[in-house]
């Protein structure tokens, strides 16, 4: 209890402390302040008994104010009504509470202890209120003192405001008495500026000569455009009036000038650019403007395209043509596009349409003119040349199109380059072609050059190997330099026309393909044309593209295709030639022109034949001595045949080739076969078994195909000529009557052949064959059918 | 001769060989065959065509009898005095299985009977002609080439119902045929070139012959023929050609009154008018062809267009047009083929078209308004090409003969007179409407028709019939006639 007071006075003190130190606050919450410490100290004042709920709370307030927390001593303590320093003491409780439990000599102590701390407590109480009340009066004397000055201030401030009124009803009298003047001045100074302009108007006309004088016609026009509206709108004043008829005289004059100026050839783009600016600022109609513009434009560029004509060569040609009319166009059209397609409107649309229209007209011209020169370009033999200045021209037509997207500089360029690399494949494959052809001929003058006596044959080894060496070569050449088109380095290379259909349409199919088909045809033209009668193809020439052709058959082509297939064929998939089909037509070809040697060859041989037969009187001929020279001839020539097939086929195989089918018993055997034959055809008691047996003969021999088709190798060859002669003379004689020594010419020749030729086919019998029925058709045509004996005609045989 | 038959069963006289086994047949002919014979049991059928196929080990044999004692095939024959078997045709394999069956109807060797030896004759043959005045009758004249017995000129009658061929023989004194013409007006005349020799010299002549009447009358019977009382030909008249040299061909005026003949002699190209009944010739007009070297005609036709004015002959390489009112030459196609023109033939229902061929294989369709180039060129044959012959009536049709022993029948539509695929009427439109329909399925393309096999030697005349447009005879140099029809499909095709 006591110590709760203590605390409530104390609370008081620091109250009034704190006042005191705030004692220069204004006066009103001094007071205030005043009042609530008197409220305070009455309630302490109050006797604590009556009202315990009333001192908790104060109690708890004091505690709040001072923020002590007495977290720390524990809640129950603090509940704890017999706890003197508690917040719930109840003396009652406690005092009966020490009754019942502590001894006399407890209470005693805690009696004499209880009157120390009073005693303690009083002091420090006295204590307290000393201190505290010196604070009181020095604080009322702070608020005496406060309300001296505040009294003071007031008066002064009174003081100022009386003055400010002073002042405000000074200064609207000021004011009043200047606001017309005010006014004045700014009419004054509005006239003035009128009479400025009126004056720039008077002096327009003067100005605008001086600056026409001067050549400042951008001035002069600046000047007119500022005084235009103004003049138009008081046109209706005469003054005025002049001076617009004077401006529009002059601007007239200007607009003149500027057209002489623009019209000039020789201005350059910038005054160009400048005189259309102006004049577009001098209204001049737009489209006018543009049209004369973009004529103008046109001389120039035209003078270029004339110009182009000059160069030589096809870079320096493209050069050019990037430099002086590409470039200028660009030019051209950058500053006309500045010029008339600035805002967007009608004006620029038409505008734009405009320049689209005359580009393409002009580019027409160039893109012709540059079609022209590239065709002119022909000369096979740098192809890089080409493929750089197209390159050129490609990336050069890039900055126009992009500048006028309408008019398809890109798509035309393109369209050009690659019609110029179709036609390049067009001139490859023909010259390709020329090639060929020259190897041709190179080849045959070798063939008809007059041989050395000493040397039997030209090397037609070596002369195919260097025909076929060279064409492949040239091929090699054409598929590098045509191989540039599609180098990484230029630009076009990646249009999709060169990555697929140059590739295999172009390249592929219409170069090497092409090629290919166009050596089967040419080789194939030997066998049509005439050679039977004219003989204009030298049948060696025949046999040699015959083996050039199967030797493409088997490997060139396919080695051919390989390559440019590695080379070219990368993405595209379209359908293309199969090396089958070529390799089918190459074999096919080489057969015909072999069909074709061996007919010729024949040929040759059955003429001598023929014309030995036909030419002779066979029935009054004498004895024959010797074997006719033709058939040494014919032997001869076989002989021939037979080693030059041999230089370029195989020898093929022989059927029923024995080792000892020897001339001499061959011989033996076929005279023995032919002495039987005649001996019964002419004894009469045998006609029927003659036939019989030659019926029989011929059951049993295969059927002789004369123009058959024949194998790639040299027997082959050599019995198809021979199947061709013989027939031949078999048809011959048979056409011819014969006297006794005419058949036995006949026999002596028959004879001599089967000696010679059985060596060169694939089967004698065919010989034999031919010649018993050419022996055999002779002795009917005969009109004394009598043979010689066998040994007559060997020894003749061996003889010659 | 019989006695070198191993075969017993066989006499000289009066076997019937119908009733023999083949085996036996070929056992006859040569020892070497009877290890390749088929078994016993391969009877000739009489039933079945006068030709018979049987397998001969690997390859097919054709085999051909005959009753008579020639080696002919007439089967009509009543009475076979003799009787001999010939295996005619040793084939080599000719016919390959896969070959379209063949309308073959008849086959017939001009070979005689025996001679009055005796003998067996052997005669070949290169000359044939069809009887252009005949139009009831199928009948071709063959003629023989033989310089030791006396030629024959068979008349052969091919009777179509019953596929019979009846053969009469009729005697050529005068030397080997190489040539035969049957006259436009009188079926009973014909003209042949000849090969007259005499003392080491041969000359090849010209003459005009008949036949004699009682053969003409009783042709349709068959004589009792053996070659001994074969009748001899009425000679009416000579070509004279004494000063001209050999005569290489005779041809009638078509389509006229018998009167006129063309014959070519070496270098000479000479019209004939006959006289008096054709026994006098008289020369009505003549030509020689001028020129470097020997120039020798081949071959000469006459065209059946333009009046019969005009001609054309072959010499080496060249075909000459020749008007033969002014006897000068008209056109020329040098070069025609690469060797020698063998024959010629105009198309008879076309105007300027020629067919030519030569010894370059090839069979040429000429324009002789254009002569720069042929119309059209065949290369079927594999060796000379001796013969051509356009169809009478459907020109498409040409028939060709070779020394390769074929037969090429071809169907030449694009330059044929019929149009292409036939433009139907409206009013056939009706009521054909499956011909129509068939006709623009398969529109006619220049095509080979058939190639014909039968033969076994060279083949140097072909001929149509002038009576029955479907059928043709070929003849090769053996002495082996072969009638053969168009492919019924073909002649239908055509027709409708």
């Amino acid at each position: 209890m006591v110590r709760m007071r203590i605390e409530c006075a104390f609370a008081a003190s620091c109250t009034s402390a704190s006042l005191s130190q705030g004692s220069r606050a204004c006066a009103l919450s001094a007071s205030c302040t005043r009042k609530r410490v008197g409220k305070k100290m009455a309630a302490a004042g109050v006797t604590e008994e009556d009202d315990a709920f009333k001192k908790r709370k104060a109690h708890g307030m004091l505690k709040l104010y001072y923020g002590i927390t007495e977290e720390g001593k524990g809640s129950e303590k603090l509940l704890e009504p017999t706890d003197i320093d508690g917040v719930h003491f109840n003396p009652e409780l406690y005092l009966t509470k020490l009754r019942k439990e502590s001894s006399l000599a407890q209470l005693m102590d805690v009696e004499s202890d209880m009157v120390r701390q009073i005693r303690s407590l009083d002091s420090d109480m006295q204590t307290l209120v000393y201190e505290n009340y010196n604070k009181f009066i020095s604080a009322t004397d702070t608020i005496r003192k406060m309300k001296n000055d505040f009294k003071k201030m007031e008066d002064e401030m009174d003081g100022l405001a009386t003055n400010m009124a002073v002042i405000t009803e000074f200064s609207a009298t000021i004011s009043s008495t200047l606001q017309e003047r005010h006014q004045h001045i700014t009419k004054l100074s509005g006239v003035h500026t009128l009479l400025r302009k009126l004056q720039f108007l008077f002096e327009l006309p003067a100005r605008l000569k001086k600056c026409i004088e001067l050549g400042a016609y951008a001035q002069a026009v600046s000047y007119h455009s500022k005084a235009r509206s103004v003049l138009h709108q008081y046109q209706h004043m005469p003054s005025f009036h002049g001076i617009q008829t004077d401006c529009q005289a002059i601007m007239a004059g200007l607009a003149d000038t500027l057209r002489q100026r623009f019209r000039d050839q020789s201005s350059s783009p910038q005054e160009l650019s400048e005189c259309v600016e102006l004049l577009l600022s001098l209204d001049e109609p737009a489209h006018l403007l543009c049209d004369e513009f973009l004529a103008h434009g046109r001389g120039r560029l035209a003078s270029h395209l004339s110009d182009l004509g000059g160069a030589d060569d096809v870079l320096e040609f493209v050069d050019r043509g990037c430099g002086g009319f590409i470039s200028d166009s660009c030019l051209l059209a950058a500053s006309y596009q500045a010029l008339f397609c600035k805002e967007p409107g009608s004006t620029a649309q038409m505008a734009e349409v405009k320049l689209t229209k005359f580009l393409e007209e002009l580019s027409q011209g160039y893109f012709e003119l540059v079609e022209m020169r590239l065709r002119q370009e022909r000369s096979l033999g740098d192809n890089s040349l080409l493929v750089r200045a197209l390159d050129r021209f490609h990336r050069r037509l890039q900055a126009p199109s992009k500048l006028v997207p309408g008019c398809g500089f890109n798509r035309r360029g393109t369209e050009i380059v690659v019609r110029a690399a179709q036609e390049r494949l067009a001139q490859y494959l023909q010259a390709l072609k020329d090639f060929f052809q020259g190897c041709l001929t190179d080849v045959r003058q070798a063939l008809a050059a007059p041989r050395v006596p000493g040397k039997e044959a030209p090397a037609l080894g070596e002369l195919l190997a260097g025909l076929s060496a060279s064409v492949l070569n040239q091929i090699k050449t054409v598929l590098a330099a045509v191989h540039l088109f599609t180098a990484k380095d230029v630009a076009f290379s990646d249009k999709p026309y060169f990555k697929g259909e140059f590739c295999s349409q172009g390249v592929r199919e219409g170069l090497i393909v092409a090629f290919i088909k166009s050596v089967c045809q040419t080789a194939r033209q030997f066998c049509d044309s005439p050679g039977e009668k004219g003989a204009s193809t030298p049948p060696v020439l025949l046999l040699l593209l015959s083996r050039l052709c199967l030797d493409y058959e088997t490997s060139t082509i396919s080695y051919i295709l390989t390559l440019t297939d590695e080379q070219f064929l990368g993405q595209d998939h379209s359908s293309v030639t199969p090396v089958s089909s070529l390799c089918s037509l190459a074999r096919s070809t080489a057969q015909t022109l072999l069909n074709q040697y061996v007919k010729s060859q024949g040929l040759v041989v059955s003429q001598m034949l023929r014309k030995s037969v036909e030419t002779r009187d066979w029935v009054a001929t004498i004895e024959p001595r010797n074997v006719r020279a033709v058939m040494k001839r014919v032997v001869e020539d076989i002989t021939g045949v037979d080693v030059q097939v041999g230089l370029l086929y195989e020898e093929g195989v022989r059927k029923a080739h024995s080792s000892d089918s020897s001339k001499r018993t061959f011989s033996v055997y076929s005279s023995s076969r032919l002495q039987g034959r005649y001996a019964q055809s002419y004894t009469p008691s045998a006609p029927l078994d003659t036939n019989l047996l030659s019926n029989i003969q011929k059951l049993f021999s295969e059927r002789i195909d004369i123009f058959s088709t024949v194998q790639f190798n040299k027997v082959s060859i050599l019995t198809g000529i021979i199947k061709i002669s013989l027939k031949t003379f078999l048809e011959c004689v048979r056409l011819r009557t014969f006297g006794r020594y005419g058949l036995q010419q006949i026999q002596v020749d028959c004879h001599y052949l089967q000696l010679y030729l059985w060596r060169f086919v694939s089967d004698e019998n065919l010989v034999h064959c031919l010649l018993d029925e050419v022996v055999g058709s002779a002795a009917h045509r005969c009109l004394d059918p009598l043979p010689m004996e066998q040994s007559v005609i060997e020894v003749i045989c061996e003889r010659g | 001769m019989v006695g070198r038959f191993p075969y017993t069963g066989i006499s000289d006289t009066h076997t019937n060989i119908d009733t023999l086994p083949i085996a036996a047949l070929l056992a006859i002919s040569s020892d070497s065959v009877v290890s390749q014979l088929p078994g016993p049991g391969s009877v000739w059928d009489e039933t079945r065509s006068t030709e018979q196929e049987i397998l001969l080990g690997a390859c097919r044999c054709q085999l051909t009898f005959n009753g008579r004692p020639t080696d002919g095939i007439t089967r009509t024959c009543s009475q076979p005095p003799q009787c001999s078997a010939v295996v005619a045709v040793p084939t080599r394999a000719r016919i390959p299985a896969h070959e379209p069956p063949r309308n073959v109807t008849g086959i017939c060797k001009v070979h005689s009977g025996r001679s009055r030896t005796g003998h067996e004759q052997v005669f070949y043959a290169r000359a044939l002609t069809a009887q252009t005045a005949e139009t009831d009758a199928i009948r071709f004249l063959v003629g023989t080439q033989s310089l030791r017995y006396d030629n024959q000129i068979h008349v052969i009658d091919f009777d179509d119902e019953n596929n019979i061929i009846n053969k009469n023989i009729l005697l050529h004194h005068a030397g080997e045929i190489w040539q035969i013409s049957a006259s436009p007006a009188d079926k009973s005349v014909f003209a042949t070139c000849y090969n007259k020799t005499s003392d080491s010299k041969v000359m090849t002549c010209a003459a005009v012959w008949r036949i004699p009447k009682e053969l003409q009358a009783g042709s349709h019977e068959s004589p009792d023929d053996s070659s001994s009382n074969a009748q001899s030909l009425e000679l009416l008249c000579h070509l004279d050609n004494t000063t001209h040299g050999n005569m290489a061909c005779v041809t009638w005026e078509p389509l006229g009154d018998g009167k006129k003949i063309l014959s070519l002699a070496d270098n000479h190209l000479m019209i004939w008018d006959l006289q008096e009944s054709s026994t006098k010739s008289v020369l009505s007009s003549s030509a020689a062809l001028e020129g470097k070297g020997q120039l020798k005609f081949t071959c000469g036709r006459w065209n059946p267009h333009h009046n019969c004015m005009q001609v054309a002959t072959a010499n080496d390489t060249a075909i000459r047009g020749w008007d033969i009112r002014t006897m000068r030459q008209i056109y020329c196609i040098d070069n025609a083929h690469g060797q020698l023109v063998r024959d010629l033939d105009f198309n008879p229902n076309k105007q300027y078209y020629l067919a030519s061929c030569g010894d370059d294989c090839k069979v040429k369709f000429w324009d002789t308004r254009n002569t720069n180039e042929p119309v059209k060129t065949l290369e079927e044959h594999s060796h000379w090409v001796w013969s051509v012959r356009y169809n009478h009536s459907h020109d498409q049709l040409v028939l060709t003969g070779s020394s390769d022993s074929h037969v090429i029948l071809s169907n030449m539509v694009s330059i044929s007179s019929e149009p292409f695929g036939h433009l139907v009427d409206d009013e056939d439109l009706s009521d054909q409407e499956e011909g129509h329909d068939e006709k623009t399925k398969e529109p006619l393309q220049d095509s080979i028709i058939a190639t014909y096999e039968e033969h076994e030697d060279s083949v140097y005349a072909v001929e149509w019939s002038s009576a029955d447009p479907w059928l043709f005879a070929s003849l090769s140099y053996d002495g082996r006639l072969v009638i053969n029809r168009v492919p019924r499909a073909l002649k239908y095709n055509i027709l409708l």
